[in-house]
């Protein structure tokens, strides 16, 4: 797969952008560089396709979460990875329900968004998640305390764990506990893919 | 929540009084004065009874009981008796007198022990225009009722002809509620508020008007001083506007001091005395409303301005949140980058690809990247220092002033006085007014919650300050509660290590970077009694040509 993969890169910081070109270079992934989603945009216009498109998601002129929208609305299938800041979880989450596939936090290891780029590849290529995988999420959701669902259910939405303490009116570090717990117990390793099984459960629900 | 309750618990169970002195003492100022005041207002007795045109010792007996509490009940029965034995050496049998002295005193103990109800609360610093209201009510009521029993009695004893009962019992009723009018409000102020009136040129222009308007009343016909009596209305209203219920409780007293001398300057009987002095009741209730209704409004803008001022300030500060996520994008940018470039380097260095120049190439951009981070950083101390641009000279005396102002409401709830003493020639400090002003009612509110929440009824607050050095002056906030924990004495100024429990425990640590940010420091004293905490301004460099 190596080789062939090709993808965009948005970000309005030079440095970032130019390490990330660097980056990717070794990993023999090529890239194309945008300072801004609307440039980014004008080129889909012009012919150009991509594996996968990583963006910040604060960005001047069209955000993150705008960006996911102009690259649905153009009817391009490339999964689309948010990099955010801290406090922007909550507009990474609302991009992720309209369709981005994953978001990483800054500051992050290139490891993380490499294994997230080739995630987003392959995923692209398998049929969704298959019925059987969806029930064994499911259980799981289900075997969670009723306090642990109300954490998940915040943590999901985009809360710290300050925030979702004083809205539960439990300390921040008993929040962290129930996270922790409830990361193991979905089998999630990071908040972005404990995002995307709440969505799968919440779309069966619905 | 619990302490909220506790607090009920303990209003409602301690004795409703104010200060705690010694009873003995307060008992017998009270009645000497109750005496001297009945001899002084002893003129046109209705048939040399006692029934005075108007009864000051009635209002300062409202004074003992409402200050003092309900144990100074005793006194309030013997006051009238002896006060009669020293000043007329008893006009009735003595046992007649023994029992209108029990009917007065006793009348009105019962009227107050009403108006001291917990469940009415009655705050006897007369904090609210609803407390003037409950007072003057319960003046009104108890003197008619004891008017009634006290002519009564006369009657009944065969002292006054069953004819005069209307009469001398109007009398009486208007002597005392004019009484209670003129002299309880005008104490309560100066007791519990410690301040009266300022003395300013206006003042004296005010009280100058009094004495030219009881002139006039005084130096026409007889057929007019009725009409003419209106003037009189004049610099109450000047008062009630310019200075408040305080200073319209001043000029009510003289008033009825002025009205007083001019009956006795003037032949007697050529006046109808109860009916001035029922003009002068409607003039002392009428200001008394005015003067509260503008001390209201000056509490209410204060608290406005006072509000207004904290929002702008956490508009100028921005939402943490907002200020903490911009901060977060600036830093995570470089950091992100220098990660990865050096990550590169490793990689590069591990894998013995090492191309020299793009090495080096790779490890600058890093280090520009973390020196843009540490620009960052250098920018958000700018940041954060608070502005300078609003410091002007000031006149401590100012901030200390409209600080005390601002925090009124406070202390009168609480019951804490605030004794400041600043000498008048100390120098004028360079600061933002607005801060220092946000620095000194941090202070004061934290000493009124330690006092009260200490579950004293009363208490103190001492603003000091003196020339430190030079260039330095020196305040000292020190208050009569409890002094600081010792432990918060080791870390008062790490944020949110507060020993309340509600607040965030910010206010001491905003306070010093606010003395800092001035140049100044700010530090606990070790006070062997209450807490102390002290601050240094710089004095504000006059300006040689």
């Amino acid at each position: 797969m190596t080789g062939s993969i090709h993808i965009a890169v948005i970000d309005d910081d030079e440095a970032v952008l130019d390490s990330l070109r660097l980056y990717f270079a070794r990993q023999n992934i090529k890239t194309a560089c945008f300072a801004s989603a609307n440039d980014f945009l004008a080129a889909i216009d012009s012919g150009q396709r991509f594996d996968s498109i990583v963006s910040d998601v604060r960005m001047p002129g069209m955000s993150g979460l705008e960006l996911v929208h102009g690259v649905k609305g153009k009817g391009l299938a490339a999964p689309v990875i948010l990099i955010t800041g801290h406090g922007d979880v909550d507009m990474a989450v609302a991009a992720m329900k309209v369709g981005a596939f994953d978001f990483i936090e800054k500051p992050f290891d290139e490891a993380r968004l490499l294994a997230s780029i080739h995630n987003a590849i392959e995923q692209k290529q398998l049929p969704e998640i298959d019925a059987a995988e969806l029930e064994k999420l499911q259980s799981r959701f289900d075997a969670l305390s009723a306090r642990q669902r109300q954490v998940m259910e915040l943590a999901v939405a985009g809360l710290s764990n300050k925030e979702i303490g004083s809205k539960l009116k439990i300390s921040p570090k008993t929040v962290e506990n129930h996270r922790a717990w409830v990361m193991e117990r979905i089998g999630a390793r990071n908040i972005a893919e404990l995002v995307r099984v709440a969505m799968k459960i919440q779309g069966r629900r619905i | 929540m619990t302490s909220e309750i506790q607090a009920e618990r303990l209003r409602a169970m301690a004795f409703p009084r104010v200060f705690d002195a010694h009873k003995m003492v307060v008992g017998i100022v009270y009645l000497a004065a109750y005496a001297l005041l009945d001899w002084i207002s002893y003129i046109e007795p209705y048939a040399q009874l006692g029934i005075t045109p108007w009864n000051p010792g009635t209002g300062l007996s409202f004074v003992l009981l409402l200050l003092f509490g309900l144990r100074m009940i005793p006194f309030l029965l013997v006051s009238p008796l002896l006060a009669d034995y020293l000043n007329q050496q008893f006009a009735m049998p003595w046992h007649v007198e023994i029992l209108a002295s029990m009917l007065v005193g006793g009348g009105y103990s019962i009227a107050l022990t009403y108006l001291l109800r917990p469940s009415l609360r009655f705050d006897p610093t007369l904090g609210s225009m609803r407390d003037l209201v409950l007072l003057m009510l319960v003046a009104v009521v108890s003197a008619a009722f004891v008017a009634v029993g006290y002519v009564s009695l006369t009657i009944i004893a065969g002292l006054l002809p069953t004819a005069d009962f209307a009469a001398a019992a109007l009398r009486y009723w208007v002597g005392d509620v004019i009484g209670i009018t003129v002299i309880t409000p005008f104490a309560l102020f100066a007791l519990t508020r410690r301040r009266i009136l300022p003395m300013t040129t206006e003042t004296l222009l005010q009280f100058v008007a009094i004495a030219l308007a009881l002139a006039v009343v005084f130096g026409l016909t007889q057929e007019q001083q009725f009409q003419l009596f209106y003037v009189l209305f004049l610099p109450i209203i000047w008062l009630a506007v310019r200075t408040g219920s305080e200073g319209v409780s001043v000029g009510i007293l003289v008033t009825q001091l002025g009205l007083i001398l001019g009956i006795q300057l003037f032949p007697a009987g050529t006046f109808n005395v109860t009916a001035f002095q029922a003009l002068m009741l409607v003039l002392a209730m009428t200001g008394l409303v005015a003067g509260d209704l503008v001390t209201e409004r000056w509490r209410t803008e204060a608290q406005l301005r006072l509000q207004q001022d904290s929002l702008s300030r956490m508009a100028r500060l921005g939402s943490m949140g907002e200020l903490a996520a911009a901060v977060a994008h600036e830093l995570n940018q470089p950091l992100m980058a220098a990660g990865t470039y050096t990550r590169l380097l490793n990689d590069a260095m591990t894998s013995g690809q090492t191309d020299v120049a793009v090495v080096a190439e790779t490890a600058k951009k890093a280090v520009a990247q973390v020196e843009r981070a540490a620009e960052v950083v250098r920018h958000l101390r700018a940041l954060v220092r608070l502005d300078r641009s609003n410091r002007a000279p000031c006149r401590f005396e100012r901030i200390v002033e409209e600080t005390i102002e601002l925090c009124q409401p406070d202390l009168d709830r609480a019951h804490v006085t605030v004794r400041s003493d600043i000498a008048s020639d100390f120098p004028a400090v360079m600061v933002d007014l607005l801060q220092i002003e946000q620095v000194l009612i941090n202070l004061m509110r934290n000493a009124i919650e330690a006092i009260s929440d200490s579950g004293s009824m009363r208490g103190t607050v001492h603003i000091g300050a003196r020339v430190f050095d030079d260039e330095f002056v020196e305040v000292r906030v020190v208050d009569s509660g409890p002094g600081f924990p010792p432990a918060l004495l080791e870390n008062a100024f790490l944020p949110l290590s507060s020993h309340k429990a509600e607040g965030l425990g910010i206010g001491l640590p905003l306070c010093r970077s606010i003395v800092e940010a001035h140049g100044g420091q700010l530090w606990l004293d070790d006070n062997p009694k209450g807490a102390a905490v002290c601050f240094t301004l710089p004095i504000a460099k006059t300006e040689r040509p």
